[in-house]
């Protein structure tokens, strides 16, 4: 297969997922080593940056997905007129950025770092599907961890979690 | 009459220690603790008079505060070179830091957000159709269709012609439906099952209708078949 065929499946399977594809599933499908493939959707993704196109590819953890370009929002809107959205609080933004650099991490651990509880915030997180339960810490009371998601990734235009500013910086 | 006041909301204890920190201009690693101690309560105080729930959290904080406060009050202990002597502040400031630092954080997250947001992606839906997608039978013709829509109109049929207002007594026995159906079937060679059901006035009957194919079947007067799943069952005699 040329890699313009390859190209063209790629995006063709990207579009049709919606969701993420691992670069694994994608090398299976297409009959293409892992290493040849990842140069060929970099490629792909430059192609995409560079000429004026309204979508683009993302990597998330290992896996690609198709999104579109958020500096075109604007006409996202215009055309669908969104609701008023309900964002993140910034005491949610907060919970959510001690679960980013601390997972996985309990409840408490979290509530002794804010000094308030958080309950309202991780059910809200939960919701939003930015974290999820990732097991539970061995000892009294066998308490829920909490970890970040792929969404979370996404939504903060991050690869992986070690893509995450420094924590070092800031202290 | 009430009055509307708009007050700095502070989360929990530490955004509000953080106020007056800075508010008095001071080092973080040295705060004097008493001052800021008097200000925090002090704080506390007020939002009491206003009848403002105070979180438990804050009260513990306040707790903490006079706890240092009582301890950087006592004299130092004579030097050892075992115990260091450690700043009664220490931990509280390590606390306050790492909040600082979170907090910080979750600026720069909120402004990674409010790009990222805008990127959307389409949900699976068209990849579950694909995977879900079901095919139809073999032998699906416009004949079967007009077939089950004549059967139900038949059993619609006899639902409307049920006879409102007749009671019938239960009189009924198996074995008297098992003479009526070897009586039927003496002059036709095959019957349907489904008409046999159909004839049957109400509920019971066909339960009696039913026990009685049974147990014909049991005493091998009769066999039943059925060619497919929700076919016509026919009885036939032996």
């Amino acid at each position: 297969m040329d890699i313009r065929k390859i190209k063209a499946v790629i995006e063709c399977l990207l579009f049709v997922t919606g969701d993420p594809v691992s670069l694994k599933e994608l090398s299976i499908v297409l009959e293409v080593d892992q290493n040849t493939l990842r140069k060929i959707i970099n490629q792909l993704i430059d192609d995409y940056n560079d000429s004026i196109r309204g979508i683009k590819i993302i990597e998330i953890n290992g896996s690609y997905q198709l999104c579109s370009k958020p500096e075109l929002y604007e006409y996202v809107e215009k055309l669908l007129k969104p609701k008023a959205k309900t964002g993140l609080s910034q005491a949610s933004l907060e919970t959510l950025s001690i679960i980013a650099y601390k997972q996985p991490i309990t409840k408490s651990a979290i509530d002794s770092v804010r000094g308030v509880k958080s309950d309202a915030c991780i059910t809200r997180l939960l919701e939003k599907d930015m974290i999820k339960e990732v097991g539970r810490m061995e000892g009294p009371g066998r308490p829920i961890l909490y970890g970040t998601t792929d969404t979370f990734l996404r939504l903060f235009g991050l690869k992986n979690i070690s893509e995450l500013p420094p924590l070092k910086d800031f202290e | 009459m009430s009055i509307n006041i708009k007050l700095e909301v502070f989360e929990g204890p530490f955004e509000l220690l953080f106020h007056l920190i800075e508010k008095a201009k001071v080092d973080i690693y040295d705060i004097p603790i008493a001052d800021i101690t008097d200000q925090y309560i002090n704080y506390l105080k007020m939002m009491q008079s206003l009848d403002i729930d105070l979180a438990s959290e804050f009260l513990v904080m306040a707790a903490t505060l006079l706890e240092i406060k009582s301890k950087m009050l006592l004299p130092k202990a004579p030097k050892n070179d075992e115990i260091e002597d450690s700043d009664p502040r220490e931990e509280l400031v390590k606390k306050l830091l790492e909040y600082k630092a979170f907090k910080e954080l979750s600026f720069v997250l909120k402004e990674k957000l409010s790009i990222n947001e805008k990127a959307l992606c389409k949900d699976s839906n068209l990849a579950d159709e694909i995977i879900d997608s079901f095919t139809l039978p073999d032998k699906l013709s416009i004949e079967i269709l007009l077939e089950k829509f004549q059967m139900l109109m038949k059993k619609r049929e006899s639902f409307n012609n049920r006879g409102f207002g007749k009671i019938y007594r239960d009189n009924i026995t198996v074995e008297d439906k098992i003479t009526q159906i070897l009586k039927i079937l003496s002059s036709a060679r095959v019957l349907y099952f489904d008409d046999l059901i159909l004839d049957c006035i109400n509920k019971l009957e066909a339960i009696l209708t039913f026990l009685a194919v049974l147990e014909l079947i049991k005493r091998r007067k009769i066999y039943v078949e059925q060619s497919s799943n929700f076919d016509k069952i026919i009885v036939r005699r032996r």
